[in-house]
């Protein structure tokens, strides 16, 4: 549970909630080429989600569910950039 | 009470028994229109009937059910074992209330309350049919939730450059499997995450999400991060799901209003993309896949397809659409359309384009004859069978061709022409058995068509076929005028007929009175002769009001598919009820008798003869037990049979548990034979049953069942073998009324036997009356006899009057294939009486089956000699 901060790595572990969002936040605007590791997520809070997709990160690692594969984009293929407003 | 109220609820439970009825059918063919329909109309009738009453909780419950039955109908829900329950239950819930109404005219609040509830649970339950689970909220919102039915959806305009190429598969794959695939927006509210809400998790929790993707609906880039609120949603989902609109809504209610719904063109996803390059092989490869489909070769086709995937490159277009090739190659023969288009794309190095006709948006099956013609074929069929079997030529003749025409114009209405063609080919060589093979195979081949998921294998033992004849007999029986006549009515008229056969019996002392004491025997000989003519008539009158009386074993028999059908559910078991002989018609009394005693027997085999599944499979036996509920007639009895094909009966445990009882001494346990065994269960307080359960209780049952039927002057046997399984019989009298007995005199007082017992009368000495072990008993005509004195049996302290020579009279019995010597001191000739039961407390009376008024206003006590035989 909770994100561990390490170098520019930061750990998504099991579930993210909203609580986590803000110390998220920070450090995504604090660290230079910050990297997010999902390998090890199960689930994240939609403030935790809409943050990745606001700000941008590297994403390393792919989590097990494969409808979270799907939402964060670790597919790779043929398609464009997530950040797509109307 | 009010007689329109009256007809009501008689016509009610008429009503009630047919909606039971069918839903069990349904069970069994869960696609057959016909019965759906039925269902639907006959839920329909109630409903509108309860309304014209103004009873309003009825009528509510009724609509309920009557919604969810169209529903089912329209194709929108399939059919299945919970809505079958729920419908049941439904349907409990209103016969109660009729009950209520047939007393006091009102139905109680508590069972309003009931009615309210289960109509609110049915209107949830519509949508909750169509999916598996529901999204964990709580259900306490207004019930007002259903959606009527949907406007026209959009289309979406898909990017489909969004969707990963294998999820594009997925989706595909879903649409031609004929699934629903809708496609949500869901637009979360910037306020929600406040609310507690999770958009994510609910997107992530959709029922059968193929593809979903979260993105920002508002341009932040240009926005310093810092001033940023992390708190406020801005991200919009897209959803696509295997699911139509209403689960989804479903799953979306507490957003509704944030969700929209669109349709989308599942084909538009079809996108092959890589390198064109054109190739001579390519041209080759269409060409030979192209044949293979018109030959129908699906499997060589299939590998066509696979090595031409495997000599392409990866990189190139016909590669990509080889795979697309791939995917709708499982789903032939409907996608050949799709695959023809495919090819052509490989051809041409065109994206493909596909047409599919407006009006289905869904993947239609291919043409098939309807439903209504494969019933029309299927009655063709039975005629002509039928038509085998009659010799008058001119009627063959007429039928055969009007069979032909049938056949002929329905392929037209059909527009199959090239059936029709081949039809009219082998309709002139005028052969019977070639148009039978024809129609025959008309039924298989569009049978497989069907895409209908296989059945569980239940064994379908082969139906008699006197039973489809029976039914059509019964069907034209109940076309003819039938009149509903209230039963009481008929009692009276039967009471009325009993006195009037006993007023005559007093006619003969009258003769006799008039030739002795008044000496005018030319009188006394008229009399006689006129009450010849007299009796006579009151005999047929008396048949005849037997005949009314006549109901058939159906009343009894019809409750036991549901019986058999919850009990089974309830024990996890599959058991299969088979109903043979419902025609079997005997009085309406002994058919009511009945009912309880044959309740118990089928609860016994459901319970402790048939095995559950597990073990049947383990024994080889099919995984689906049988009980066949049979009925027939032989001579003037009812035979009711309940055989199962189950664990059967040990002789072994019975004796052993019997012995347990002290009800059978040591050297009967080592001496009793099998068969002797196996009738132990009949002693009272006998059960080897583990554990009672809730259903059949303990050992009194099958005592009670014989005691039942013995006092309708029936009888009880039963047949098992070991693991095979247990035949239990009743025998009835068709009718309980008018019995002959033989009047007897003892002590001076007389009594009446029932001639059926009786096999002779003889004069026995007392010499050759012998005592062996305590028992009094004598050869008659080579048999060993055991007697009794009848002074005994009814404990009167008198010696038997004998004759002369020092002879007593007696009676040999036969009671339960077992002889019986009975001495008596006279005889006096037989009489026909209308034997009255005991009741109250002098039932207790087991030695006396009743007594009956005799013609002189005496009252006779007739004997039951199945008491006899016990007392000894």
């Amino acid at each position: 549970m909770g994100i561990e901060f390490e170098a520019n790595v930061a750990k998504l572990l099991e579930t993210i909630s909203i609580e986590e969002a803000e110390g998220l936040f920070n450090w995504l605007l604090e660290t230079k080429d910050a990297k997010v590791d999902v390998s090890q997520l199960d689930h994240l809070h939609t403030a935790v989600f809409q943050l990745l997709l606001i700000l941008k990160p590297d994403i390393i690692g792919a989590p097990q569910a494969n409808d979270l594969k799907m939402l964060l984009n670790i597919q790779g293929g043929p398609y464009e950039e997530n950040n797509i407003y109307h | 009470m009010d007689a329109l109220l009256n007809q009501f609820i008689v016509e009610g439970k008429e009503l009630l028994q047919r909606v039971y009825d069918v839903l069990i059918e349904l069970e069994e063919d869960t696609e057959n229109k016909e019965l759906l329909d039925e269902l639907f109309r006959v839920v329909h009738t109630l409903k509108g009937n309860s309304g014209l009453f103004n009873f309003g909780a009825m009528t509510k419950l009724l609509h309920a059910s009557e919604d969810l039955m169209n529903r089912v109908r329209e194709g929108e829900i399939s059919y299945n074992s919970d809505i079958a329950d729920v419908l049941l239950e439904a349907m409990d819930i209103v016969s109660a209330m009729m009950d209520e109404i047939a007393s006091n005219e009102t139905i109680s609040h508590e069972l309003s309350q009931k009615a309210q509830e289960k109509a609110d649970h049915i209107r949830a339950k519509f949508l909750a049919f169509k999916s598996a689970e529901t999204h964990n909220k709580e259900d306490k919102k207004p019930q007002s939730s259903i959606k009527e039915d949907t406007k026209p959806k959009n289309i979406y305009k898909l990017n489909h450059k969004l969707i990963p190429e294998n999820i594009k598969k997925e989706i595909v794959k879903a649409y031609l499997e004929g699934k629903d695939i809708t496609f949500v927006k869901y637009s979360p509210e910037e306020e929600c995450f406040f609310k507690g809400e999770d958009p994510l998790y609910l997107v992530r929790a959709t029922p059968n999400l193929l593809w979903a993707r979260g993105y920002l609906r508002e341009d932040i880039n240009a926005q310093d991060p810092l001033t940023l609120d992390i708190y406020k949603c801005i991200t919009d989902f897209e959803i696509i799901g295997a699911e139509d609109e209403n689960t989804l809504s479903e799953h979306f209610n507490y957003v509704s209003e944030q969700v929209r719904f669109f349709d989308i063109d599942a084909l538009s996803l079809v996108v092959p993309e890589g390198t064109k390059t054109q190739d001579p092989m390519y041209e080759d490869f269409v060409s030979s896949a192209i044949k293979l489909l018109e030959e129908n070769d699906i499997d060589s086709f299939k590998k066509t397809v696979e090595s031409f995937l495997e000599w392409t490159s990866p990189d190139s277009f016909a590669h990509s659409v080889a795979q697309w090739l791939k995917v709708f190659s499982d789903y032939l023969p409907k996608t050949k359309p799709f695959v023809y288009t495919l090819l052509k794309s490989i051809e041409t190095l065109n994206p493909p384009v596909f047409k599919i006709n407006p009006e289905e948006n869904k993947l239609s099956k291919t043409p098939t004859l309807s439903e209504e013609s494969m019933l029309l074929l299927k009655t063709q069929l039975k005629v002509l069978e039928n038509l085998k079997e009659t010799n008058d030529e001119t009627f063959k003749t007429n039928t055969f061709v009007s069979v032909l025409n049938t056949v002929k114009n329905l392929l037209k209405a059909q527009q199959q022409s090239d059936l029709l063609q081949t039809f009219e080919e082998i309709a002139s060589s005028e052969s019977i058995d070639k148009v039978e093979e024809f129609i025959k195979t008309l039924l298989e081949n569009k049978q497989e068509e069907k895409s209908a998921l296989e059945k569980p294998a239940e064994e379908k033992p082969e139906e008699p076929k006197e039973k489809i004849d029976q039914k059509d007999q019964t069907e034209k029986k109940s076309a003819a005028k039938v009149l509903k006549v209230d039963e009481s009515r008929i009692d009276k008229l039967m009471n009325l007929v009993g006195e009037l056969v006993i007023a005559k019996n007093s006619i003969p002392y009258l003769a006799k009175k008039v030739a002795d004491v008044y000496g005018m025997t030319d009188l006394s000989k008229e009399i006689k002769s006129q009450y010849a003519v007299f009796n006579r008539i009151s005999e047929e009158l008396q048949d005849a009001v037997m005949q009314i009386r006549m109901v058939t074993v159906s009343t009894v028999f019809q409750r036991f598919p549901r019986l058999v059908r919850d009990i089974s559910k309830k024990l996890n078991k599959k058991v299969k009820l088979i109903i043979e002989g419902e025609e079997t018609e005997a009085d309406k009394d002994v058919i009511e008798a009945l009912s309880d005693p044959l309740i118990h027997i089928v609860r016994n085999s459901l319970d402790h003869g048939l095995e559950p599944p597990e073990e049947r499979i383990q024994k080889g036996k099919p995984e689906t037990g049988t009980i066949i509920l049979r009925a027939k007639q032989e001579g003037d009895h009812v035979i009711i049979e309940c055989e199962d094909d189950g664990r059967g009966i040990d002789p072994n445990k019975v004796k052993q548990k019997a012995y347990q009882k002290g009800l059978i001494s040591e050297e009967q346990l080592s001496t009793m034979s099998d068969d002797e065994a196996i009738k132990l269960i009949f002693l009272p307080g006998f059960s080897t049953a583990e554990v009672t359960t809730e259903l059949s209780g303990r050992g009194v049952g099958m005592d009670v069942v014989r005691r039942a039927v013995e006092e309708i002057g029936g009888s009880v046997s039963i047949k098992s073998i070991l693991g095979k399984g247990t035949t239990i019989s009743i025998s009835l009298p068709l009718s309980m009324a008018v019995s002959n007995i033989m009047l007897i005199e003892t002590a001076e007082e007389r009594f009446g036997i029932p001639i059926d017992y009786i096999l002779e009368t003889i004069k026995i000495s007392k010499r050759d009356l012998h005592s062996i072990n305590g028992k009094m008993v004598s050869t008659v005509r080579g048999k060993i006899v055991p007697f009794i004195y009848l002074n005994d049996a009814l404990d009167i302290q008198k010696p038997h009057l004998t004759d002369e020579d020092g002879n007593y009279l007696s009676l040999i019995l036969m009671v339960n294939k077992e002889y019986l010597g009975i001495i008596v001191d006279r005889f006096h000739g037989t009489a026909d009486i209308i034997l009255k039961p005991f009741e109250g407390f002098l039932k207790e009376i087991n030695i006396f089956s009743g007594s009956a008024i005799m013609g002189d206003g005496s009252v006779l006590l007739v004997i039951n000699p199945k008491e006899l035989v016990r007392w000894e």
